[in-house]
């Protein structure tokens, strides 16, 4: 039961915090209009993988396991494009929103309704296929026992309501201390879909070096214990990194963390609850 | 870009010929054994039992059952340099109390079965061995049994020997002379990009495959990288 539970928490935790700071944001930048086509890309990937893997589960039809893994891959490496565009992108309607507050539209958000879309359903696609094997293998155990089913459901519940929590949390802080943290979380999470695609691709074959570990801690963080389920669940940490992970994640999280903090002097948030307009017309060089 | 140790050299079945081993509507012919064949595989949090491990060679379903308490994933290792860490296939996430399919093409030759409980480990190994030549085990055809033999030769970069046109229903072994400096696996594939038979070939030796076709369809190189 705790061990379906957690692999059901672990797969939609990732997806459920990128959603849901999407949702903030615009709830925050006053764009529900804009809600729509998120909650569109949602269905859509639910949809489509729920439906393939219960193709592949209950006909006899398989993918190999080269063509699972090469598929996984890539949608992660598209969906790292995608989460560091969102970062960037509420970044830069950040800016245009101080604008708008003084009576100014800017065309930045409507630009970023088909990416809006996209960015929604590779956040949620991305491990839709392994996430809906797995339902659908609980699915098929009911006969036997209700319990696998029940646990990978009720984690993947758990996962939409701290999802939900999240968002609840985000609409309260201020606009800055949201763009800050988000942006800076989003910006881990996606270093970690990468390194987990690179992993993919590594056992897919494609790429090298799958068994020339830089570190190996499974022992100390068990991948089945809560905590090894939350690491992985939130950012992708994986026990056994091999080095070519280790790189790319690396290679991925220096310069867009360099990017991202550029124009803030002080790499430490700001405690004093400054108005919005000022920090942000502060950071708008 | 990357260097592989073993580079694969697949051979592209194009058009719309499919082999014996993979397409859905072979379902009937896995259960009654004829082609491709299931082993049940139950993992526990302290044992992995597999129901055989003598193969044959071709399409293989793993069908493997979790009772143990902790969440399982199952590997099956091919050898590189004389150790079992190549990942031929593996399936992950089986939770407590479900199982899951994996199929896998196998060419003859020995492999480890890995259950990992906790999805942790080197796991816990069996050793299962894949004999055969041919890809029908049950059709009573003596191994060698061909129609027609593609002799290719690779030097590293390129595959020479190559023909064209296959007729229905052919069954044809691919030989390969590797000239090149390393290891080399060819590949036949199928129009899916799915391997439908693959043999190791070490360096200035020849190894072969044979896979059968079904259809017509046309026969094109393809080098990959």
């Amino acid at each position: 039961m705790i061990a379906n539970y957690l692999i059901g928490l672990r797969e939609g935790l990732e997806a459920s915090l990128v959603v849901s700071i999407l949702v903030a944001y615009l709830v925050k930048s006053g764009r529900r209009d804009r809600l729509t086509p998120v909650w569109i890309g949602v269905l859509v990937a639910v949809a489509l993988s729920l439906s393939f893997g219960a193709l592949l589960t209950f006909t006899s039809g398989q993918l190999s396991f080269q063509a699972q893994e090469a598929f996984a891959g890539t949608l992660s490496i598209i969906a790292v494009g995608f989460v560091t565009w969102m970062v960037f992108w509420m970044r830069r309607t950040a800016r245009s929103l101080s604008k708008e507050l003084r009576g100014r539209l800017d065309a930045a958000v409507a630009m970023g309704t088909g990416a809006l879309v996209v960015t929604a359903f590779v956040a949620v696609g991305r491990e839709g296929l392994e996430t809906s094997l797995f339902i659908w293998s609980a699915v098929q155990a009911t006969g036997q026992s209700t319990e696998p089913v029940l646990g990978a459901v009720l984690g993947l519940l758990t996962s939409v309501v701290i999802g939900y929590l999240f968002y609840k949390g985000a609409l309260r802080i201020n606009l800055a201390t949201f763009f800050k943290w988000t942006g800076a979380l989003l910006i881990v999470v996606a270093a970690g879909v990468l390194s987990y695609g690179i992993h993919d691709l590594q056992e897919a074959n494609i790429l090298p070096g799958l068994n020339s570990l830089a570190f190996d801690v499974s022992n100390a963080i068990l991948p089945s214990s809560w905590y090894g389920t939350l690491l992985k669940g939130t950012v992708n940490f994986t026990p056994a990194t091999t080095w070519l992970q280790a790189i790319a994640w690396t290679a991925y999280i220096i310069p867009v963390f360099v990017l991202f903090l550029r124009p803030s002097r002080s790499p430490a948030p700001a405690p004093a609850p400054a108005t919005e307009t000022s920090v942000l017309a502060a950071s708008d060089r | 870009m990357f260097c592989r140790r073993r580079t694969a050299l697949p051979v592209l079945l194009a058009l719309a010929s499919v082999l014996a081993a993979c397409g859905g509507n072979e379902s009937t012919g896995n259960s009654d054994g004829s082609s491709g064949s299931t082993v049940a595989v139950t993992a526990t949090d302290d044992s992995c039992e597999l129901d055989r491990t003598e193969l044959e060679t071709g399409k293989t379903t793993f069908s493997v059952t979790n009772d143990g308490s902790s969440v399982t994933e199952v590997y099956v290792y091919g050898e590189q340099d004389g150790e079992f860490t190549r990942v031929i296939s593996e399936v992950e996430n089986i939770g407590p109390g479900t199982s899951r399919d994996m199929d896998v093409d196998l060419a003859s030759g020995t492999y480890e079965v890995a259950c990992k409980p906790g999805q942790t480990g080197d796991g816990i190994r069996t050793e299962i061995s894949v004999a055969g030549g041919g890809e029908a085990a049950g059709d009573g055809e003596e191994e060698g049994g061909y129609d027609r033999e593609i002799e290719l030769a690779t030097d590293g970069t390129e595959i020479t020997g190559l023909e064209r046109g296959a007729e229905t229903g052919e069954r044809i072994e691919f030989k390969l002379t590797n000239n090149a400096d390393g290891p080399r696996i060819l590949e036949v594939k199928d129009p899916t990009g799915a391997v439908a038979a693959e043999v190791e070939v070490e360096v200035d030796t020849t190894g072969e495959t044979i896979v059968e076709l079904d259809q017509a369809g046309d026969l094109a190189d393809h080098r990959r990288r």
